[in-house]
């Protein structure tokens, strides 16, 4: 049959499902590959199962290989490409077999195909995901040297060139943190490298959705912490508290600026407060030229002027905004919009506008008496005071209001020198707006609280404010706002003596300037806009932010800014405004997985960051909250319970990356039956574990690594890029030892001679010598087992060429010089019997290795095991590579110790045997 | 039997030659010309006599070192003990140390009508009952104490420690009056003869004396009982050494200690960690002293360092190095004392630090006691 | 039956005992032929193994004798023999062995009459107390 792909013809393919013949290989090493090629080049169908991810096995975790020093991975991956495409071959990788029945001619094999959580049909091999994925995990293909992520690709080259998700339980919480966060920060993500003490790149993750992490991590009103699951278990986590450890552990001003393809289209961002921010850095990552105007004469808005130094430091705004700057957004300060320049001409000149003024307009009290002077507004009053302005505040103030701003207000006066300041709130605590922190932090610094009072008159004496009469209130039915409408108590008049009051009671954005273009405006002077898009109704002008919503909180301003962007964006392409999906709302732990959580893990309550003592605090406007300590953040990001599990904490940062949607994290396991003739297993070569031999100190000693450590090192494309960096200090060993038969020839361990160390250490050791000219190394050995051809001449070359010495005898036992962390080797020179000692930079042990077949999977299949593990072959000498069953066959170093090119002549073999059984031989 | 029949048994043949025992022999680090590997090599290659009348075959310290690390299961303290008794038939003894005194005694002890006063420092504070079903085996203290008082050594010091402490922890123990030697530095010379004889008159004397469970203060002794007599007689009870008892019984007891602040070391002797595999009993006994804080040699455990002679032969200047080596090893600990758990080890390392040293080369000091004696301090009275 | 016949050996030093033995030869000081002389420079020079080897080789009683403690040629020799021999009478009491097996005494040159009447004492001694406990040892092989 001729198979077409797009109309092309690319191979011949033997007869269809039914009645055709076909093979299942087990392992996708090199022999279970050339296995698979023979057998698709004479027609048969093969499947070509692998555990891993990626077929290649051992030889892909090689540099290079003996007797030719040729690159291992050029080899091999032309044979792997070969098979991926090959008609024939079907590969079904991340796959195990479950179950075989029948017998030769018509098994039947059930395969479970392992959930990857990723739609291999739609994953295109970018590495976007990696990228972002927080988890970090110790990596196997590198054999513990190198590090990988939770979603990973099994080496760069891997056939098929896909991703799998490393997910080994569910997720423990519902992360409703991340639901909760009006821009929907990875949470999980962040905190997990925190815990991992990787700060640039949790700055970085946080990026990706806020713009001011180290401010917001200070001043956010964290609706995700009062989300946190982990509060149904003991405490939530201190989520903000967490959000400035970056910003606090690593130099923010580091940070790189990405290269962004420019586009030609202009946009105007009218104020420079959190939303116009937000809005200004998502276009100007998208590359167009973006231009603030900012009435004040510093940028930053509420978050300049309307939040006090000693709870977020202009300093820590100055960097953030600067890094917005450094993307190429340009801020004109002292140009206000209306003033010096009108909405019109901005709407000409750009492509499109944002307005994001805020509400910095005061409300007035009302009051009798409010024009004498030492009466001011409260945003007026922490304006002047943020750019440094002259303020007179006396020693009695009154602050009227109940909101954050009132509190910002009393505790700057505090700060200013009003020895007593008094805050008067009509309301009851229950009702106050101010957050809770707040409130205590105003009262532990001496602050006191009038409840369920009202100004009524100010008067003056000598013509300067001396006295506040006030009315006692009390809570009647609610009002349009919900809360109890204030009444005020006959007769319960009394007098506060005063000098100063400074009048919180609320925030009015001020839009005259945006009547010019008849933008749509609500009775309180808020601008309207479409919620989804934050479009107004005039084409090209978009808002968001307290001049839509009136006062609210940053975080909710750096989301409209964010989604007006968005608009902004598609609008400039030319696109239909698509608002973005909608995200879930937050959920809650079910009483099972409370119960199950509190079971598992012991109750730890949340570790509070350190404040400046209370005595100190008003004496300046030094930060308040001081910061966690590497110690506290660590502990505190421990709690979280995303980050408890190893492996994936679905935190969704891949899905959130993969431009192809291909991340399904509810993919489940997947059970095939297939139809085979015959089976071969190639299953391959393990690694023996040696740390049961102590006498070597490996996993003590830090510079005694394995054979298999070394490949990963000097590879190209391995974790250190090639360079040969002993673990304990990085530096490049001049002197290396390489010991042989550890665990091999042993009766203790393993009895038998793994057969191709003697070649690899003296290639290691020529490796060496490559990579670093003048390397000396020293093997030693037990007997040079060098029986292919051209063997012995490459030890030759070694001993000649590549400065490498042959010492016969086994070390006893490795020792280490503190002063170096050298490892010092003891051993007998048995040609002359001296006992010496050897101190290398370096040692690499010949580990044993094993074959890969579990006593499981010899079950599964019916076939026997030797007592090594091997796979028993009945009869050496007229059929070697037939098992106990019939129609299965072995080859490879599953089937005895063996190198590669014998290994590839064995599975050709294999693969004849296979046929023959097929073709109606035995 | 001869050198080929002892390859055979011991599994000789299979050495690889690949040098590992020697490289960590303790003996061949500082003596130049021995070498376990070497000895196998003569063997092996059909030169039995030069093995036979080679004086290094004595050398062996029998500590076990380097069998625990032999990939050919090669059992070489074994196969050094056979040789020696066919070194001994061809008239071939070791250098005997203290002129051959102690061998001479315990041949002499094989006389059959030998009545021995070994109790005599047995007085009323120590219960003793010929009712109890264990056993105390008091071993050759009696013997030690006269012969190493020059050297400030009482191992009748360790016997009454270890009777006190029995005491104290409610068991008055049965003692033979006329035990002979265990027979272990006979056997371990090759004198099979006297080791037989010596074996069969104790066996004979215990079951008489119908214990159950025989205590050991000595590990050769232990040693010798558990792995040999099996060999050769048969004994019908079980054996033990006190510091496993003292680890059970301190256990199951809520035995009460007395807060003792010291700072102490610990050395595995060779007959009861890598003969035996005892390593934690002893060191589960100092961890139950409030007070006691265990600091280990660089090498403990599998790896500790032989005390530097066996059976009194072939004791040189090389024995005295090996000897000093593992002094400097438990004085660099900073412990305060060095606890053994085998009077021949306190005996060999006292003797190691009379001499003083030079200049050059001082011997570390530091004071030297066995766990029992320890215990006895520590129990606390009226129980 | 015939009658027990103790064997004793006798360390004598050259210089005191030895003499002393000579003399009482040469007087016709008559004493038990029992004994077997060993001479020696020094009655220090003694080792404890000569007299363990003694026992082994089947000697019922051994005697040790030099000079008095003035006599010394080689000056301290006796000083040294005491010290010796009184720690050595810890170990073979441990032993078992009857402390009038080894004896020690001093002779000077001219005491031929003495060397002669100790002889005759210790062989009474040891015809009491009979064959000593180790006399089965006699055959075997006996090693340095």
């Amino acid at each position: 049959m001729r198979l077409r792909k797009e109309g092309r013809l690319i191979g011949t393919m033997s007869n269809s499902e039914n009645g055709r013949k076909s093979v299942l290989v087990i392992g996708g090493g090199i022999a279970g590959i050339q296995s698979s090629l023979d057998l698709a080049n004479m027609g048969f169908k093969v499947y070509l199962v692998e555990k891993l991810s990626s077929i290649g096995g051992r030889m892909a975790q090689l540099d290079k290989t003996f007797p030719t020093n040729d690159c291992a991975m050029c080899i091999l991956a032309p044979k792997m490409i070969e098979a991926s495409s090959h008609p024939n071959i079907e590969l079904l990788t991340y796959s195990e077999v479950e179950k075989v029945s029948g017998e030769v001619g018509k098994f039947k094999v059930k395969v479970r195909k392992k959930a990857s959580f990723v739609d291999w049909n739609k994953c295109t091999g970018c590495g976007l995901c990696v990228e972002g994925c927080p988890v970090i995990i110790s990596n196997e293909f590198d054999q513990g040297v190198g590090k990988r992520k939770a979603i990973y690709m099994l080496f760069p080259q891997a056939v098929p060139k896909k991703c799998v998700i490393d997910k080994r339980e569910e997720r423990l919480c519902k992360a409703a943190c991340m639901d909760a966060c009006p821009v929907h920060t990875n949470v999980p993500g962040y905190i997990k490298l925190i815990a991992e003490g990787q700060f640039k790149e949790a700055y970085k993750l946080i990026r990706e959705t806020n713009p001011l992490p180290a401010c917001v991590g200070r001043v956010c009103y964290a609706p995700c912490q009062e989300a946190c699951n982990r509060g149904q278990i003991d405490e939530p986590l201190c989520i903000r508290d967490l959000k400035r450890v970056p910003g606090d552990q690593w130099n923010i001003e580091e940070l790189e600026i990405p290269v962004v393809a420019k586009t030609d289209k202009k946009v105007a961002v009218v104020g420079s407060g959190p939303a116009g921010l937000a809005a200004a850095n998502d276009l100007a990552l998208k590359g167009h030229n973006v231009t603030i105007f900012e009435a004040l004469p510093e940028p930053g808005g509420m978050l300049r002027v309307g939040i006090p130094e000693y709870r977020l430091p202009k300093e820590i705004l100055r960097q953030e905004i600067g890094y917005i700057q450094k993307l190429g957004v340009e801020i004109k300060t002292g140009v206000q919009v209306g003033k010096d320049v009108t909405l019109k001409e901005l709407k000409k000149d750009y492509d499109a506008v944002f307005v994001g003024v805020g509400a910095h307009g005061g409300v007035k009290l009302g009051v009798e008496g409010e024009d004498i002077p030492g009466v001011m507004e409260g945003i007026g009053f922490l304006r002047a005071t943020s750019l440094g302005e002259k303020v007179n505040v006396g020693k009695k103030v009154a602050v009227i209001g109940g909101g954050n701003t009132a509190i910002d207000c009393a505790r700057t006066a505090r700060r200013l020198g009003a020895k007593e300041v008094t805050i008067v709130y009509r309301r009851s605590r229950a009702e106050m707006p101010a957050s809770e922190e707040e409130v205590t932090a105003a009262e532990e610094e001496g602050i006191r609280i009038e409840f369920l009072t009202t100004p009524s008159r100010f008067s003056a004496e000598n013509k300067k404010l001396a006295k506040m009469e006030c009315v006692r209130m009390k809570l009647g039915e609610p009002d349009a706002s919900g809360r109890p409408r204030p009444i005020p108590v006959k007769g319960s008049e009394f007098t506060i003596p005063v000098d100063t009051v400074i009048a919180a009671l609320g925030q009015a954005p001020e839009t005259d300037f945006a009547k010019e273009l008849g933008i749509s405006l609500s009775k309180r002077g808020a601008i309207e806009i479409d919620t989804k898009t934050g479009v107004t109704n005039v084409e090209g002008v978009f808002a968001g932010g307290d001049v839509v919503t009136g006062p609210a909180f940053v975080i909710d301003a750096i989301a409209a800014g964010k989604k007006a962007a968005r608009s902004i964006h598609q609008y400039l392409n030319g696109q239909t405004l698509e608002p973005e999906e909608e995200w879930k709302e937050p959920e809650k732990l079910s009483q099972e997985e409370i119960k199950d959580s509190k079971k598992r893990f012991p109750s730890k309550n949340r570790v509070a960051m350190r404040e400046e003592p209370v005595k100190e605090r008003v004496q300046d406007f030094s930060e308040v909250a001081l910061g966690y300590s590497l110690e506290e953040a660590a502990e505190e990001a421990s709690r979280c319970l995303a980050g408890q599990i190893e492996g994936c904490i679905e935190c969704h940062e891949c899905e959130r990356r993969c431009e192809p949607k291909a991340i399904i994290y509810t993919m489940k396991d997947e059970t095939i039956t297939l139809n085979v003739s015959a089976i071969i297993v190639a299953s391959g070569l393990g690694l023996y574990d040696i740390s049961s031999l102590t006498e070597y100190g490996y996993g003590k000693i830090k510079n005694v690594i394995t054979a298999m450590e070394f490949e990963r090192l000097t590879a190209a494309s391995g974790p250190t890029m090639g360079q040969l960096n002993r673990p304990s200090d990085g530096r490049i060993p001049e002197n290396i030892a390489f010991i042989q038969c550890v665990g091999s020839r042993d009766f203790r361990n393993k009895p038998y001679c793994s057969s191709v160390c003697c070649m690899h250490a003296t290639k290691e050791a020529m490796l060496a010598f490559e990579h670093h000219p003048g390397t000396k190394s020293t093997i030693f050995y037990m007997d040079m087992r060098a029986v292919g051809k051209r063997f012995q001449e490459y030890i030759t070359r070694a001993k000649k060429e590549y400065n490498v010495t042959y010492i016969r005898g086994r070390p006893g036992r490795i020792e280490v010089n503190p002063k170096n962390d050298n490892p010092i080797i003891k051993y007998e020179e048995t040609t002359t019997g001296e006992v010496k000692n050897f101190e290398a930079e370096l040692v690499v042990l010949a580990q044993a290795m094993v074959p890969q077949i579990t006593k499981e999977l010899a079950k599964t299949l019916g076939i026997e095991l030797s007592k090594d593990g091997f796979v028993e072959v009945p009869d050496k000498m007229v059929q070697p590579l037939d098992t106990t069953r019939p129609g299965i066959f072995a080859c490879g170093y599953v089937h005895s110790p063996r190198d590669i090119p014998d290994s590839v002549t064995q599975a050709s073999g294999a693969a004849g045997r296979a046929a023959e059984a097929i073709t109606g031989g035995k | 039997m001869n050198l080929e029949d002892i390859i055979q048994e011991t599994k000789t043949y299979n050495c690889l030659e690949c040098g590992k025992c020697t490289s960590i022999c303790p003996v061949a680090k500082y003596d130049p010309s021995y070498s376990p590997r070497g000895l196998i090599e003569s063997a092996l290659l059909g030169f039995g006599d030069e093995l036979v009348f080679n004086k290094e075959l004595f050398s062996c310290l029998t500590c076990y070192t380097c069998q625990q690390e032999c990939p050919s299961d090669v059992d070489f303290p074994i196969f050094i003990r056979k040789a020696r008794s066919i070194a001994q038939d061809n008239g071939q003894y070791g250098v005997c140390a203290h002129s051959g005194q102690l061998q001479s005694l315990q041949r002499l002890m094989t006389s059959p009508v030998i009545k021995q006063k070994r109790l005599e420092w047995l007085s009323k504070e120590y219960h003793v009952s010929d009712k109890s079903d264990v056993l105390f085996w008091v071993g050759c203290a009696p013997y030690f104490a006269p012969i190493f008082e020059d050297i400030e050594f009482n191992a009748l010091d360790i016997t009454k420690a270890s009777l006190r402490a029995l005491n104290l922890l409610g068991i008055e123990p049965k003692l033979l009056p006329n035990e002979k030697c265990c027979g272990h530095d006979a056997l371990w010379t090759g004198d099979v003869e006297t080791f037989r004889k010596l074996a069969e008159y104790n066996a004979a004397q215990i079951k008489e004396a119908g214990v159950k469970k025989i205590v050991f203060s000595c590990p050769e002794g232990y040693r010798t009982f558990k792995l040999d007599y099996p060999n050769y007689v048969d004994l019908g009870c079980e054996v033990q050494h006190i510091s496993e008892l003292l680890a059970e019984k301190i256990g199951e007891n809520g035995v009460k200690f007395k807060e003792i602040k010291k700072k102490v070391t610990y050395q595995d002797p060779c007959r009861l960690g890598r003969h035996l595999g005892v390593y934690d009993a002893p060191r589960k006994v100092l961890e139950s002293i409030p007070g006691i804080e265990l600091v280990e040699m660089r090498h403990s455990g599998l790896e500790s360092i032989c005390c530097g002679t066996s059976a009194w032969t072939n004791c040189d200047s090389y024995s005295n190095m090996l000897r000093v080596e593992r002094l400097s090893e438990a004085v660099e600990t900073g412990a305060e004392l060095l606890i053994t758990a085998c009077p021949k080890c306190q005996t060999h390392f006292r003797c190691a630090m009379v001499d003083k040293g030079d200049e050059h080369r001082t011997t570390p000091k530091i004071e030297v006691m066995d766990l029992a004696s320890l215990v006895a301090n520590a129990i606390e009275e009226g129980r | 039956m015939a009658e027990f016949e103790p064997q004793i050996l006798a360390f004598c030093c050259n210089w005191c005992t030895y003499a002393a033995a000579d003399l009482a030869g040469t007087s016709r000081i008559h004493y038990p032929p029992n004994v077997r002389i060993v001479r020696v420079m020094c009655s220090g020079m003694v080792n404890p193994i000569y007299v363990l080897k003694a026992f082994e080789g089947g000697a019922d009683g051994v005697l040790i004798s030099g000079c008095h403690l003035s006599d010394c040629h080689y000056l301290d020799g006796p000083v040294k023999c005491d010290a010796m021999v009184e720690k050595l009478r810890k170990v073979l009491h441990v032993l078992g062995l009857e402390d009038e097996r080894l004896r020690r005494e001093m002779v000077a040159t001219s005491e031929g009459v003495v060397f002669a009447r100790i002889i005759k004492e210790m062989v009474e001694q040891l015809k009491k107390l009979g064959p000593s406990p180790f006399s089965s040892l006699r055959k075997e092989k006996v090693a340095v």
